[in-house]
């Protein structure tokens, strides 16, 4: 099985549509699909912006992770199969079959840890591939999918060079070079290595604040040839850091745990400061987990609020011109608004091994 | 004879219980009465679901502050 | 000590993280309250170090605030916080569906309820009022702690001689009506198609008015009164769910208990009505029927809908209208007034009512009842209240007609007094209202408080026993306006509460709109007006002025010299006719329908 998770950068930035034109080819090609969200997907309006939002239609056949309180909310008919081991505000996460075709609300395992087990009892059921839709700006639970379709567009920033520089900065952070797991090293505790190999471990495992990043750079007496650092990270707090550490770290290597440890904290674009800065510096910067990012979708649309009205409405960027421009920034990914005819090829660049597989009808 | 609407100060509420699923449910309806009544810039000013329905209160603005208003030009006209 | 992070994540704003700091530590945790200001990335630094039990954050929403908390959310997630630590929200605007999308583990919105964030701390269900939880709860027995011992030895006296001279002047006596209510117990005894029930249905048109024959046999039916579909029918069952995480009225302790009325003509519309009485937070409901059924000798069967005000007594209708009711709710079919007096609380009693509603008094004169038939009527529906062991309330209404409060007391206390010494558990309603006799009076000109504390306190200088003033509390205060119809009921039940009422019956705020039903959103509007009042008021309460005490005790001097007008009078139906509990001056005439219909049983 393969699991595609469907992020973004913000809300309305076109997850949803995403996944449901890779659920429209997969369904044409004769894949049998699983279902889930992060958030609260599959609702006629939005929560916040009361603008139309669109509606999951399943085939008969798919398996769905739902929470209990919505099996019934869409117009599917729903067969429950067991209740997984996560809760959500709608009660507990369970597994369903699309019986009769319809719309679905999705409300899905909320973190890694559920969403892990949620994958690994679709695969055990013969899903091929699984989609994941995202919520909001969050990217965390992702982690435990194959890949990633990122989302991004005018919801984020009406800017298109500010949405372009963002996603760049994502993509950077995606591709990372990554490191093989290390065997020798406590996962819970920032390690230093020193250039005779021998390694020091320190207290803590993330750095979220400038204070964090001097309390640690004050442990660090002497040059090292690698800072390992296991938790979550603002890009401030490593940039703090290797001002403070100059001396020490240049050269040497940072090794964070994963990508999305990254991603999680603030404006990744601040991230690319911290690449400029270590490359001046010599310092490499690796991960021991990634995922692939597989394409980006770009959504010119975005909810405006009008005083006029006291309501949202849609209000749109230069479509052209936003394609182009993050196109330009992501050289070697595709980049595609899904709106656009004809319908670009989402399933292909998921490179999801299709032939000699024996489907249900 | 003017229409009524211009007569209207600012806006008109309609205070009404939709038999519903959920909160969202009702939010859709309450817009889709508003454009059901041709009621131009309507939004919910009150919404409170509990188990069976949810009791709403619907307002469209007729005249926000600002505007051209119908009932002084009418006036004037008188 | 479990440890709670409480995060306001605003710039400003860190009123309600103060609020459940100082909650949370009264309740036995460690609540740490990080500063206004504070970013994702600090309070998840904190969590690193606390290792938490819960992270609460505190802010109204707003469309770029969502991808803040859903920050925090992420961050919490990549810190790998999530197995150990439950994440909640709180604020303006967030809703479930809101937080769900955000990747909240709890959401809380509107007032504080510290059980419901202490359970989620916890990790363990919010006992909410769900289906199982309203079959859990029990059902709660207005009469229970009350000894109904009189305080007043000269009232219990002279009620005792009333009730004695009434127990008396019943014996031998028999109506339609009572033999209607033996006969329709022998009916439920019965199998259905079985040839004794066909032969007792016989004997029950027997005692009915043409008009109920005619619709048994012939089919005819009354004006405005249809057959219910059976595709309505089957789709009730979908409004007949017990709500989940209904609303309570009362803010602190657990009386008065909340009733509302219905009886809106069609029982699928009641069901309605219940659903949404029992999610602003009734306890309890009453049925209505048309009046004209009063006034018929004999009821309808099967499951019928009425164009007009008031839901067709039938067993197939009671049967229904319970299947919309939770198991926790009170419900009082009313059977007080009518030619069908003895036969509704039969009925009544097969279809699982908790209460009935009897009063001679009043049916015998605002009901329109012969008051011969309806003396012979009550007391044999006070025995079926014992034998059924079901309390029966008193509506103490005849005031609305212009009759004086002592009275109509005069006639609750002989009511209570019969009830008693047939084995049942009586319940007076005294009511709270704006009566004709008050406006011309002149008691009410400077509040509305004295005259009714006079009222509801004058039963505690009598007898201890519930009191529960209705039907509706506030009765002609209501105007059309729907604020000021819901305020008024507000302040009526706030009142009733302070004064120590066990139960009180509210009012919509369509109570005073005459031109048609009442509507849904007007019953949600008093409820949330009375939650609000008893918010508003918690522990404290009203005061009176020194006209309080002096209107309890004339009333009180007024009910004791109104009984023994009554008492020496010697003759309780007497009584009535001649206008000693209401007269034609009062505004009350007795009752003419069903006169000359009891008669004499051979010994």
């Amino acid at each position: 099985m393969i699991a595609i998770g469907f992020a973004g950068t913000a809300k309305n930035t076109g997850k949803t549509t995403a996944a449901l034109t890779v659920l429209e080819q997969a369904q044409r090609a004769g894949l049998r699909l699983g279902l889930t969200s992060i958030g609260y997907d599959g609702e006629a309006l939005d929560h916040i912006t009361g603008l139309p939002k669109p509606r999951y239609l399943a085939p008969a056949g798919t398996l769905v992770t739902t929470a209990h309180d919505v099996l019934d909310s869409g117009t599917a008919k729903l067969q429950l199969i067991e209740t997984l081991d996560s809760s959500t505000l709608f009660g507990p996460v369970v597994l369903a079959k699309v019986e009769q075709p319809g719309s679905l609300v999705l409300v899905g395992p909320n973190h890694k840890a559920g969403l892990r087990s949620a994958l690994q009892r679709l695969e055990e059921l013969g899903v091929d591939l699984a989609l994941v839709d995202g919520a909001l700006n969050r990217l965390a639970p992702m982690s435990v999918c194959d890949g990633l379709i990122l989302s991004t567009g005018a919801a984020y920033d009406q800017r298109i060079p500010v949405i372009a520089d963002h996603a760049y900065a994502l993509y950077r952070l995606f591709r990372l070079p990554v490191l093989p797991p290390a065997a020798d090293i406590q996962d819970e505790n920032f390690v230093l290595t020193y250039s005779g190999g021998k390694t020091k471990t320190l207290p803590g495992t993330s750095l979220l604040t400038k204070e964090a990043a001097r309390d640690l750079c004050q442990l660090i007496s002497t040059p090292v040839s690698c800072l390992e650092i296991p938790g979550v990270c603002a890009p401030d707090a490593i940039l703090d850091l290797i001002e403070c550490g100059l001396s020490q770290l240049a050269g040497g290597q940072l090794v964070f745990r994963s990508a999305l440890n990254l991603a999680a904290s603030k404006d990744a674009r601040t991230w690319l400061k911290v690449f400029n800065r270590a490359l001046s510096l010599g310092i490499k910067i690796f991960v021991r987990e990634s995922i692939p990012l597989r394409c980006v979708t770009v959504n010119p649309i975005f909810p405006e609020f009008t005083t006029r009205s006291g309501q949202y409405q849609y209000g749109r960027v230069d479509a052209d011109k936003l394609i182009e421009v993050v196109t330009t920034r992501l050289s070697d990914i595709p980049v595609v608004n899904v709106m656009d005819k004809p319908q670009p090829d989402l399933l292909g660049w998921l490179e999801i091994p299709i032939k000699g597989k024996n489907h249900e009808p | 004879m003017g229409s009524a609407r211009a007569q209207v100060a600012d806006a008109i509420d309609i205070e009404t219980f939709f038999i519903c699923r959920n909160a969202e449910d009702a939010r859709r309806l309450a817009l889709q009465l508003a454009e059901e009544l041709n009621l131009t810039d309507a939004s919910i000013v009150f919404l409170e679901y509990v188990g069976i329905g949810a009791r709403v209160r619907l307002r469209s603005y007729v005249h926000r502050p600002g505007e051209h208003y119908g009932w002084l030009e009418n006036r004037a006209e008188v | 000590m479990k440890t709670v992070i409480l995060a306001p994540l605003d710039p400003v704003h860190d009123n309600a993280v103060k609020l459940l700091q100082r909650k949370l530590t009264e309740a036995g945790y460690r609540a740490l309250a990080l500063p206004p200001g504070v970013t994702a990335e600090e309070v998840i630094e904190r969590a690193l170090a606390e290792t938490p039990s819960a992270i609460l954050v505190s802010r109204t929403l707003g469309y770029q605030v969502a991808e803040t908390l859903s920050g925090l959310v992420d961050l919490a997630d990549a810190a790998g916080l999530r197995p150990h630590t439950r994440l909640g929200v709180g604020g303006m605007a967030v809703t479930r569906e809101i937080g769900a999308e955000l990747g909240f583990d709890g959401v809380f919105s509107g007032d504080l309820d510290l059980a419901a964030v202490v359970a989620f701390i916890e990790n363990r269900p919010i006992e909410r009022n769900t289906a199982a939880a309203s079959a859990a709860r029990p059902k709660p027995d207005l009469t229970a702690g009350y000894s109904y011992h009189f305080k007043d030895p000269m009232i219990e006296a002279l009620l005792d001689e009333i009730t004695s001279q009434l127990l008396s002047w019943v014996k031998g006596k028999s109506s339609p009506g009572i033999r209607r209510a033996q006969i329709r117990e022998a009916m439920l005894a019965e199998p259905t198609d079985s040839a004794e029930k066909s032969r007792l249905q016989e004997h029950y048109l027997q005692q009915c008015d043409t008009e109920i024959r005619a619709f048994y046999q012939a089919g005819n039916m009354p004006e405005g009164v249809r057959w219910l579909d059976r595709s309505e029918m089957e789709r009730l069952p979908s409004l007949t769910a017990a709500v989940a995480a209904a609303n309570s009225v009362r803010h602190i302790g657990d009386r008065p208990l909340i009733f509302t009325q219905y009886g809106t003509g069609c029982p699928l519309m009641d069901a309605v009505h219940i659903k949404v009485a029992e999610a602003w937070g009734a306890d309890g409901l009453l049925h209505f029927d048309p009046s004209w059924g009063a006034q018929r000798e004999g009821l309808l069967d099967g499951l019928l809908s009425h164009e007009h005000d008031g839901t067709i007594l039938t067993l197939d209708n009671l049967r229904l209208i319970k299947t919309a009711l939770a198991p926790h709710l009170l419900w009082n079919v009313r059977g007080h007034r009518g030619l069908n007096t003895p036969e509704t609380q039969v009925l009544a009693q097969a279809a699982g009512a908790d209460l009935l509603k009897i009063n001679i008094p009043y049916g015998a004169t605002g009901g329109g009842t012969d008051p011969v038939r309806l003396a012979v009527d009550g007391v044999y529906s006070l025995r079926l209240a014992a034998r059924f062991g079901l309390p029966f309330d008193i509506p103490g209404n005849d005031e609305l007609s212009g009759v004086p409060p002592h009275k109509t007391f005069a006639g609750l206390l002989v009511m209570t007094m019969l009830g008693l010494k047939l084995g049942a558990r009586p319940i007076p309603k005294p009511l709270m209202c704006y009566s004709p006799y008050m406006m011309v009076e002149g008691c009410m000109e400077d509040n509305f408080i004295d005259m009714n504390a006079a009222k509801l306190r004058v039963w505690s200088e009598i007898i201890d026993a519930p009191i529960w003033p209705g039907e509706p509390v506030g009765f002609m205060t209501h105007t059309p306006d729907r604020v000021q119809s819901a305020m008024t009921t507000a302040a009526h039940v706030a009142l009733a509460k302070d004064l120590g009422a066990s139960a009180v019956t509210m009012a919509s705020s369509d109570e005073a709109y005459s031109k048609g039903p009442i509507s849904a959103q007007a019953r949600v509007d008093t409820l949330r007006a009375a939650r609000e009042m008893l918010r508003f008021m918690g522990s404290a309460g009203f005061s009176t002025t020194p006209a309080a005490e002096r209107l309890q005790a004339q009333l009180h001097e007024g009910i004791r010299h109104q009984l023994e007008i009554i008492a020496k009078r010697g003759d309780f139906v007497a009584a009535i006719y001649e206008g000693l509990l209401g007269s034609p001056e009062d505004g009350l005439h007795p009752g003419r329908t069903g006169r000359g219909t009891v008669q004499e049983q051979a010994a």
